[in-house]
């Protein structure tokens, strides 16, 4: 079983969403957005480090572009084990809140 | 909008840059210039700049805290591996060590020194302001500058010059017997030293703390002293000496306690011990009014200036003053000027001195070599360690495969020397704990251990540290971070080339410095030998003065016979004379005017001793002309003379001359003259000296014994004099002793560079030791060969050891002129001196040469005599 933190996750998802437009601008704007308030980019890199690390997503070079001011900028893509983690997370949600229906919430 | 004002603010910039490494760096700060270039076009510069910076001060903490961890785990690694290089290579690490910490205590040790000596004076707060008077005057052709200035100048300076705050004159007094009688009890007797005449004024101007006492009133009165703490103790105890009375017995006058001062700092030329006061002048000199004289230098004249004067101010001033002051004396020929009291310690050799000071070449000599030392160590170091690089070749290779840059490889090996460099430290501490005590002994100074842990002094440890650590790693680290991977790990070079000519270069170095302190050190002895041998035209090693004073002395000079025919009745005297000075001591400034001449303003001056008629005969002098004093027939005073003085003022037939006195004014003929001794330090030119007879001017008794029976006369003299004085203290000079004394500089600074000389020698060879022994490891193989293929063990040793000794030739040949031409410049500091000669460059040579012989063959021999089988069998 594949356990990410929530942090990891949410970044992780962002990933998958941004297709192969992912990278540490996109990626902390995507964030922000799902969560609704401001990431920083410390909070960005380090789940992202470790997905890294656990080979869920790889890293690529990019051609060099105008708006890093001709550098390279490294794009982030999901590996399969980063897809099948995302699919391991859902299918635990569904199992854990399949029955929301009989929790009461006020 | 411009280029440059979308990229993000430069400090948030170099945040990144020093907590990120390089890659994450680029990616990072690209994505916050990105978003922050947005910000700009969205919401404007300032907002832009304010995200910016929040979300900064947001992430940093994240950041910080993965570079550390990581960091901290590869220092970790770092200090496991220094550690186990340390421990693998022990003989490397104990000599780098070893090296390290000698040098670092030998320099640690005379930056104290030299400290010390720099700080002279700086405990009284007023010290830039306050000066002594100076005065330079010329008499016919002798010149003489004086430290010390007429009494009558200090009162007049205060009301004339507007630049003079306040001035106090002080007179020293020679060595007093003071004594204090309790009440119902016996007297506590003591002969002292540090006895000044001072007028009240000192008390302000120097900020003396009283612990007792009033400061206002404590010099007003005649006949009131004031005592230091220790001195306080020393006759009173824990009593409250205020009201006591303690009794001058040579002068024969009772002073009152009325204050007690806290003891001198040790880093003054005013050593203090008690002070009487001005009002007490007439009843010491006799005539009060011979205080108000402008020409006697008879005190010493200290001068406050205003806080916003200067001492050029003062001196445009001089001429005219001078002219008005000396009104009355025309045609006499004197300036005075300022002397600031922070340079007495170092710079001033006047007339009349208080003491012997030091010297400011010694300050230079002695920070040189502290420098000099560090430097050896650090080239022991950088030899040790760039040939220690070679084995480490791998593990350096392996790190920058794995992905190390060089800067955390340089970084690496920097740490690993400051790691050494530290332990190197705490070895240090510990000998400066040990040594101190004996160090102090050396330069005369009274450093204690818990005086030298001061924030200053750590600091200025940590700084020699610091440097030293950098200095001795940074090349060694960048040597061996420079290796190409590839070639390392093949391994297939030979790893002697590259550094071998800068390694050589080092150990020559490193011998260069240690043949120049070998060759000053033995001129050095040798002039100091040449002081203690040198025949100076009189007995010197002989003569035991003793001290005469009070009512013994009168009774002494009333009936000198009897006391005389008392003390030759031991079987080991010889000879027994009076006189009025101790030889070596600094004898007075007296003009002799032959009737004849009447300008006696042309006249030089003289030094002049008091004697009787057995004077001569007792330092054994040289009569070359006319006879000795004779008790009958010289009753009224008579002269004999030197030949310099002859010389000096132009008699050619001195015989029969009738001259007049400066002080008492009296005519007495010249009866003889003698040949010209050495009776002052052989620093100087012999002065023409002048011969008295007035017994009853004396104060010492001259006692000539036997070459190793001073013990024994010493006791009998004792016993003599305790039955015939019993009240009078017992106080006695050698004479040899006592004229030694005057080369103290010298004999310090001997003892001292005689321990560099050791260490440097020392810390050279330990280099060596270790290159051979590298040397030898990494020719273990071919060696193993030659004796396999029939290599003597003489052949080996010869072939292991000629280069190192070929090193130590050139470094005499590169030495010898720079010690010459040094050790030349020092001698011309003295009239009389040695000359150098050919075995101080042979045996400054061979000594060193000896020394690295026995270094490199040790390791040669045993590196010869090794079974090849050893160093062949892994292949």
């Amino acid at each position: 079983m594949i356990l990410l933190s929530r942090s990891e996750e949410i970044v992780l998802l962002a990933i998958w969403k941004l297709e192969d437009n992912a990278y540490g601008v996109t990626i902390r704007d995507q964030v922000s957005r799902d969560t609704g308030h401001e990431w920083s980019f410390g909070a960005i890199y380090k789940p992202l480090k470790k997905l890294l690390h656990r080979d869920f997503v790889k890293k690529t070079g990019s051609e060099p572009c105008a708006e890093r001011g001709g550098r390279s900028k490294y794009l982030y893509t999901l590996t399969d084990g980063g897809k099948e983690a995302l699919r391991e997370i859902r299918r635990i949600y569904k199992s854990v809140w399949s029955e929301e229906s009989k929790i009461a919430f006020d | 909008m411009t280029f440059r004002s979308d990229k993000i603010p430069r400090p948030g910039k170099f945040l990144l840059r020093l907590l990120l490494d390089e890659d994450d760096y680029h990616q990072i700060a690209g994505d916050f210039e990105e978003s922050y270039r947005y910000k700009i076009t969205a919401t404007g510069k300032a907002w832009a700049c304010l995200w910016f910076w929040f979300m900064l001060s947001k992430s940093l903490p994240g950041f910080a805290w993965d570079t550390f961890y990581w960091r901290g785990v590869m220092i970790k690694n770092y200090l496991k591996i220094a550690l186990r290089v340390i421990k693998r290579q022990k003989l490397f690490s104990v000599l780098n060590i070893v090296g390290l910490a000698v040098s670092l205590t030998c320099a640690f040790l005379i930056l104290l020194h030299v400290k010390d000596e720099l700080s002279y004076e700086t405990n009284f707060p007023k010290a830039d302001r306050l000066y002594r008077i100076q005065t330079n005057s010329k008499y016919g052709s002798t010149f003489r500058n004086w430290g010390a200035s007429a009494p009558g100048l200090g009162p007049v300076l205060k009301e004339t010059l507007p630049e003079v705050e306040n001035t106090a004159r002080i007179r020293h007094l020679g060595r007093e017997i003071l004594s204090y009688t309790r009440p119902k009890g016996t007297a506590k007797r003591f002969e002292e030293r540090g006895g000044f005449i001072v007028d009240p004024a000192l008390l302000s101007m120097f900020d003396l703390e009283f612990l007792h006492g009033d400061p206002r009133t404590a010099l007003e009165e005649p006949g009131t002293m004031i005592l230091t703490e220790t001195l306080a103790k020393k006759y009173f105890g824990d009593d409250d000496p205020i009201g006591e009375t303690l009794l001058n017995e040579n002068r024969k006058l009772p002073f009152q306690i009325t204050g007690v001062i806290r003891d001198m700092p040790h880093n003054t030329h005013l050593r203090i011990h008690y002070m009487i006061s001005m009002a007490t002048i007439g009843s010491i000199i006799g005539n009060p009014e011979y205080f108000n004289n402008r020409t006697w230098k008879a005190v010493f004249t200290y001068v406050l200036l205003g806080p916003d004067r200067t001492a050029a101010g003062f001196h445009a001033k001089v001429p005219e003053f001078m002219k008005s002051f000396h009104a009355e004396y025309p045609g006499r020929q004197e300036e005075i000027l300022l002397q600031p009291i922070r340079k007495i310690h170092l710079y001033s050799k006047l007339e009349g001195e208080i003491g012997i000071n030091s010297d400011i070449a010694y300050v230079y000599i002695f920070s040189g070599s502290a420098l000099l030392l560090l430097l050896i160590a650090a080239v022991n170091f950088i030899n040790l360690s760039t040939a220690q690089s070679f084995k480490r070749i791998k593990e350096i290779g392996i790190r920058k495969v794995v992905g190390a840059r060089r800067g955390q490889v340089v970084k690496q090996h920097l740490g690993e020397s400051l790691l050494i460099t530290a332990l190197a430290a705490c070895c240090t501490l510990l000998l400066l704990y040990f040594l101190l005590p004996f160090t102090n002994q050396l330069s005369g100074k009274g450093i204690v251990f818990g005086d030298i842990v001061q924030i200053p002094n750590v600091l200025l440890f940590l700084l020699m540290l610091g440097i030293l650590g950098l200095m001795a790693g940074i090349y060694p680290a960048l040597f061996a971070s420079g290796f190409q991977p590839v070639n390392t790990l093949k391994s297939t070079k030979d790893p002697r080339s590259g550094t071998t000519r800068l390694r050589k270069g080092l150990v020559i170095f490193q011998f260069v410095i240690s043949i120049f302190m070998i060759f000053s050190t033995i001129t050095i002895y040798r002039q100091l030998a040449f002081f203690h041998d040198q025949d100076l035209g009189f007995d010197k090693d002989r003569l035991v003065a003793l001290r005469l004073y009070g009512d013994f002395r009168q009774d002494v000079i009333a009936d000198t016979e009897a006391l005389k025919t008392e003390i030759l009745r031991h079987s080991a005297v010889s000879h027994v004379a009076l006189s009025s000075n101790l030889l070596g001591s600094s004898f007075s400034n007296e003009r002799l005017t032959p009737v004849s001449v009447t300008d006696k303003n042309t006249l030089p001056m003289l030094r002049f001793m008091r004697v009787d008629e057995d004077f001569i005969e007792t330092a054994g002098l040289t009569i070359v002309m006319g006879r000795n004093f004779n008790r009958a027939s010289d009753k009224k005073g008579a002269y004999i003379i030197t030949e310099s003085v002859a010389d000096a003022l132009n008699l050619e037939q001195p015989l029969g001359v009738e001259c007049n006195s400066d002080v008492h004014g009296e005519v007495e003929p010249i009866v003889g003259v003698i040949k010209d001794f050495h009776y002052a330090s052989l620093h100087n030119r012999i002065e023409p000296l002048v011969l008295e007879y007035r017994p009853d001017w004396t104060g010492y008794l001259l006692v000539k014994v036997e070459t190793g029976r001073f013990g024994e006369v010493l006791e009998f003299l004792r016993q003599k004099f305790d039955e015939i004085a019993p009240d009078h203290l017992f106080s006695y000079v050698f004479v040899d002793e006592f004229f030694d004394r005057s080369y103290q500089n010298e004999n310090r600074g001997y003892s001292l560079f005689r321990i560099f000389a050791i260490v440097a020698l020392l810390i050279a060879c330990l280099g060596l030791f270790g290159l051979t022994v590298y040397a030898a490891e990494i020719r273990v193989k071919e060696i193993g060969i030659r004796k396999v293929l029939g290599a003597s063990v003489t052949n080996i040793s010869v072939l292991m050891s000629r280069e190192f000794i070929l090193w130590v030739v050139i470094a005499n040949i590169i030495a010898w002129p720079a010690a010459y031409l040094a050790m030349n410049g020092w001698l011309a500091n003295f009239a009389y001196r040695v000359q150098i000669n050919v075995w101080t460059f042979l045996l400054s040579a061979a000594l060193v040469t000896l020394f690295a012989l026995v270094t490199v063959s040790y390791q040669a021999v045993r590196t010869a005599l090794g079974n090849p089988i050893d160093s062949l069998r892994y292949e």
